[in-house]
């Protein structure tokens, strides 16, 4: 009994270690895009921006929000540090602390040709989900130029939301911003019809950078479970960011308050599809 | 087997599709592979009319590298274009007709081109931080200071000091020219964000250029982009209220080229508003730079002045101010501006109110009673003409300022039953020139810093009916005393210093030289019926003070981890001079002193901070505590020092600990400081039954200390939405004088407790309470005084209607506890502001004093008199206005 269980269990871990656990890849290509977003569908007028990255890979790609993946590194860094005993673990905090910079995405898209992996948290518990990749473009002959890019418009819809995206086939990329992916060229501006999520390609540029992630050492969800966890955990948000040290100026604190607390009405996915 | 099947399938319809009719399909597939033969997925496959780029039909091959096509297209021709990243592309023409296409792709070194499309809202490069306009600009913002208190990292408090990650920016640029030296209230609070694209964060910001590389800073400047380079632009605001008329405008244009920078501001209210705001320096700076040898106006003569109300001037400021300034700034040639900045206040102010004094002396209580009517003419010219250049190689600054005053004051005060009229004329003129010149030598630095003031103050006050019948005429009553004071004061200052460092330490030697020359020229005149007599002898002054100073000093710093040493060692020879020739009185005095002062900062974590510091200061009497006649200085003040100069050392010392921890939003501080003061001069005074004093020094050595400690704490609660502030201080004060020719020790002891609680009830409306309770305990001659405690409340309630709309609601509550006085004061103000999102106006109504609160009470004791003083308050007023830019 106690044999057969051991067994399983080194074959478990085994797998895990020469399965699809461990995602590695080397990255070439860095496209920055600007994200306009409406936090809280109540109030048009404010939108919030936040910059994101797509470093594409020779096998996958990865996109991500530019604060969250500084944050990952400079953590990263200080760990390595730690581990090497140059640093002790409360300077450490310390100086991730300082150093972390303020985003409200913490997701980590991971794209293949197959399939997407999107990491996530939910406060500090970190969760892991796959999706299948079966978006449904249509395109269409309407072009318009962007800066140097001649791009075509293509169709879609994705989670509860209708999507223009304008790809350019000069990039050869079959990739873009969040989930979206597929296109015979990078997506260089994507919104959604009702204009709520924007994401505008500002630059794109050569870099080398690696990026890895070990599944095994993360939760593993489905993506239906993650999304009610997240919902339970809404009415909560305002109190945890402010407990993180973000201050607001004192006569805006209301309005602050107000945009922060609708700041999870309007995701990005408003259903599972 | 299967895959020929399919073939054999799409095959036989595109056969039959081509015969139907001439809509076809043709479908091509194939499999794409590298040059090793191993599959390429993820290539993508598009289908295009010939030397065209529009896709008509696309696929991305799968993890196998093969690929299927369906193309709907009439033209006999198609071009195939197969492309992935890092591999050649290919182009293949085609005839229109389902095929299959294998394709092996060569790889390639080729990289795609680099492309920026846009700029972002924040961006960094190097130190510069560019905070696009546009990005945080809402509908509502009308003016630069309301889109900056968005910006992440930047704030803006409440006097207009704008914070960068907390700490007072440096230096206010606008298109990298220093316009107002610091005080950029007025362009910040004028200047439409619509005429700015970009507002610049300079990080570790060194104004002065040549020490950029030596000088390390920690501190930050910001620079406002404009969107042209020729800009005229300003905002304007008109605001009315009801009886008596009120007003509240502001006119500001402004114009910006490369070359010439120039904002002019024409601001007019009788609302309380204060207008000498718009002119404060905020920079510390440009305060520094002021802040040497300070030549503020000092007045000598004054009229019984009532003690101001200690909460907002525009609850009580009763005026009718005019302010104009202009601004101006021209680049002579590359790095070298001239600057002329002048500004013009003219002002009405009236108070009214009751004073009621107790003055406890030894075997006696006097009191007396004053209700006061006072108008003050306030008229001043300011101007400054600046010359800078600041190039890598040396920097020179030449400040030229001369400030004139035209103040009189005028008062009535009806006491006991008599009527007294106080008129004051108390002009007054300075003129400075300062000059700052750094220059390299070799890998050292030479700062020279020199400093000329001249001041003349010809003051004189006029008291009827006459006072002091005992000393000024013999014991009968007269009917006016006139006094007239002319002070005249020249001050230089010239240093020169070198700085330099040793690894972890930093040198700065200094030498320097003070000169400093005062003329004081004084006489009372006697008004009686028939005759005017000035007075001689004692009742005049032509004293002639002359203070000269030789100083070294080296400044040590030490840098090492997180310790932080200071060390400053300066030698002082001082020399006096004082002589009254008319009364054939004079002293000298030499003395070389030693003032170290030692400052250690330790950063234990990145939580906790603590600071030590230890000084010795000696310190030598002023003009205004060493002439021999006596000079009469309000209706009940009559002083004259008839004594050596004054010396007094004082020794201090001050500990600090500072704890944050923002995760768990906890800050507190505590601080601890003591001062000890010996001097051997006592102050005394001696009070006559009509509450009139003379007042002088007696020889005899002294001391006093005083102690403080006080305790800070924050925290925010999370799941009450609140943030819970709570401090306290206490302060222990004893000194020795002399009350009618008494020695008398007095203690006086302070316990404040102040608390302020923040929190959101709704997403619509928040909610502020802040209170402060003090006591106030004096003890005299071992006989404690009635206990003064003082409470103040005050609760803020803002509402938020709608995106455009706020309304506020204060309400304030003031209390005041003491021999037997209970006083009880209750304020509501009322505030609403429109926005008109589209026309970018802002129309606003502000209801002070709804309850026409008429007047308020405050009590205050020091050493031996009490104080209890009612000011009349400005009533209920409703004022609307307008405001837009132009």
């Amino acid at each position: 009994m106690i044999n057969k269980l051991a067994l399983t269990l080194f074959l478990l871990s085994f797998s895990q270690i020469y399965s699809q656990d461990l995602i590695v890849d080397k990255a070439s290509y860095k496209a920055l895009y600007n994200l306009t977003y409406l936090r809280d569908s109540t109030n048009l007028q404010k939108k919030s921006e936040e910059k994101m990255l797509l470093l594409v890979g020779k096998k996958y790609s990865l996109f991500q929000s530019e604060n969250n993946r500084f944050n990952d590194s400079v953590k990263a860094n200080l760990v390595n540090q730690f581990n090497n005993k140059k640093i002790d673990a409360q300077t450490g905090v310390n100086m991730a602390l300082t150093q972390n910079k303020y985003t409200l995405f913490d997701f980590k898209i991971i794209k293949s040709n197959t399939e997407h992996i999107v990491i996530d948290k939910i406060f500090s518990d970190k969760f892991y989900y796959k999706e299948q990749q079966n978006l449904n473009w249509v395109i269409t002959d309407e072009t318009k130029q962007i800066n140097s890019y001649l791009c075509q418009k293509a169709t879609t819809s994705y989670a509860g939301r209708s999507y223009i995206a304008w790809f350019s086939n000069s990039i050869p990329i079959a990739d873009g911003p969040y989930k979206f992916a597929g296109l015979p060229g990078l997506i260089i501006e994507m919104y959604d019809t009702r204009f709520h999520y924007h994401f505008e390609m500002l630059s794109l540029e050569q870099k080398t950078d690696y990026f890895s992630f070990d599944l095994a050492k993360i939760q593993k969800t489905s993506k239906v479970e993650f999304f009610n966890a997240l919902a339970n955990l809404k009415k909560d948000i305002i109190g945890q960011l402010e407990q993180r040290g973000f201050s607001f100026d004192e006569s805006n604190t209301i309005q602050i308050k107000r945009t922060i607390k609708n700041n999870r009405n309007n995701q990005i996915e408003l259903q599972i599809d | 087997m299967i895959k020929f099947r399919i073939t054999q399938i799409f095959l036989f319809f595109g056969i039959l599709l081509i015969f139907a009719n001439n809509y076809s399909q043709t479908i091509i597939n194939g499999k794409i592979t590298d040059e090793t033969s191993q599959p390429l997925s993820g290539t993508s496959i598009t289908a295009t009319k010939i030397n065209e780029s529009v896709v008509n039909a696309y696929a991305i091959s799968d993890y196998y590298g093969n690929y299927t096509i369906k193309i709907d297209a009439k033209s006999d021709s198609v071009q195939i274009n197969v492309s992935h990243l890092g591999y050649t592309k290919l182009v293949k023409k085609i005839v229109n007709k389902s095929q299959t296409i294998n394709v092996n792709l060569q790889e390639t070194e080729e990289k795609l081109k680099e492309v920026f499309l846009r700029t972002l809202p924040i961006t960094k490069k190097g130190d510069t931080i560019n905070y696009l306009v546009s990005a945080f600009k809402s509908q509502k913002d009308l003016v630069i200071a309301d889109v900056l208190k968005k910006m992440p990292g930047i704030e803006v408090l409440d006097n207009g000091t704008i914070l960068y990650q907390g700490k007072p920016i440096v230096k206010y640029y606008i298109e990298g020219l220093d316009l107002l030296e610091g005080k950029y209230n007025l362009a910040n609070n004028n200047l439409p964000a619509d005429a700015v694209t970009k507002v610049q964060i300079l990080e570790n910001h060194q104004p002065i250029k040549i020490l950029d590389s030596l000088v390390y800073s920690d501190k930050a400047a910001l620079n406002i982009k404009l969107k042209k380079n020729i800009t005229l632009t300003g905002t304007a605001k008109l605001g009315v209220g009801n009886y008596p008329f009120l007003w509240d405008t502001n006119v500001t244009p402004m114009l910006f080229t490369k070359k010439q920078q120039m904002i002019t501001s024409y601001q007019t209210n009788n609302t309380g508003n204060d207008l000498s705001n718009e002119l404060k320096i905020l920079t510390i700076e440009d305060l520094l730079d002021q802040a040497e040898g300070n030549h503020e106006k000092k007045d000598w003569v004054t009229i019984q002045q009532l003690s101001s109300p200690p909460f907002a001037t525009k609850r009580w400021l009763d005026n009718n101010v005019h302010m104009f300034t202009t601004n101006y700034l021209v680049r002579l040639k590359k790095e070298v501006d001239l600057k002329v900045n002048l500004s013009y206040i003219n002002d009405f102010q009236k108070q009214n109110g009751i004073t009621q004094t107790t003055f406890y002396i030894p075997n006696d209580t006097i009191s007396i009673v004053e209700n006061a009517k006072n108008k003050l003419f306030l008229n001043s010219l300011k101007s400054k003409f600046i010359l800078t250049k600041n190039t890598t190689k040396n920097y020179f600054k030449n400040t030229f300022e001369a400030n004139k005053y035209w103040d009189s004051n005028s008062g009535i005060i009806s006491s006991n039953d008599e009527e007294i009229n106080q008129k004051v004329s108390n002009p007054f003129t300075s003129i400075s020139n300062r000059i700052k010149w750094i220059q390299a030598f070799g890998k050292k630095l030479i700062t020279i810093n020199s400093v000329i003031i001249y001041t003349n103050t010809p003051q004189d006050l006029t008291i009827t009916p006459g006072y002091y019948e005992d000393l000024l005429n013999n014991a009968k009553p007269y009917d006016k005393t006139h006094q007239k004071i002319h002070l005249s004061n020249f001050y230089t200052n010239n240093a020169v210093s070198f700085t330099k460092g040793y690894g972890r330490f930093t040198f700065t030697p200094k030498i320097g030289m003070k000169l400093q020359n005062q003329q004081l020229d004084s006489r009372i005149t006697i008004f009686r019926n028939l005759s005017i007599d000035e007075l001689t002898g004692n009742y005049k002054n032509n004293l002639s003070y002359n203070n000269t100073s030789f100083y070294t000093m080296l400044n040590t710093q030490y840098k090492y981890k997180n310790w932080n040493f200071e060390l400053e060692t300066p030698f002082k020879f001082q020399g006096f001079d004082i002589s009254d020739a008319d009364l054939n009185k004079a002293q000298k005095l030499n003395r070389l002193t030693f003032e170290p002062r030692v400052y250690i900062r330790n950063d234990i974590n990145s939580f906790l901070k603590t600071t030590f510091t230890v000084s010795s200061k000696k310190d030598f009497g002023e003009i205004n505590q060493l002439y021999y006649g006596y000079i009469l200085n309000n209706y009940r003040g009559l002083k004259r020092y008839e004594t050596p100069i004054l010396e007094s050392e004082k020794k201090n010392i001050s500990l600090s600990l500072n704890y944050r921890n923002p995760i768990k939003s906890v800050f507190a501080n505590a601080s601890y400081s003591a001062s000890y003061e010996s001097q051997n001069l006592m102050f005394g005074n001696l009070i006559n039954s009509n509450g009139t004093a003379t007042y002088s020094f007696i020889e005899k050595d002294n001391s006093s200390n005083t102690q403080n400690i006080s305790l800070s704490a924050s925290k925010y609660f999370s799941a009450l939405k609140t943030t819970l502030t709570l401090m306290t201080s206490t302060s222990l004060d004893k000194r020795q004088q002399l009350l009618n020719g008494i020695p008398t020790n007095s203690t006086s002891k302070n316990y404040q407790i102040n608390g302020k609680i923040n929190t959101e009830i709704t997403a619509w409306m928040s909610f502020n309470y802040k209170s402060n309770f003090s006591v106030l305990n004096t003890l005299f001659n071992q006989q404690s005084f009635d206990r003064i405690i003082m409470q103040e409340h005050l609760w803020h309630f803002s509402f938020y209607p709608s995106s455009n709309q706020y309304i506020g609601f204060d309400t304030e509550f003031y209390k005041n506890n003491g021999s037997g006085i209970n006083q009880e004061n209750y304020f509501l103000n009322l505030n609403y502001r429109y926005t008109l999102k589209k026309s970018k106006i802002d129309l606003e109504l502000n209801w002070n004093n709804i309850l026409n609160t008429k007047e308020i009470t405050t009590v205050y004791n020091n050493t031996f008199l009490y104080t209890q003083s009612t000011y009349k308050l400005r009533p209920s007023q409703i004022l609307a206005s307008i405001k837009f830019n132009f």
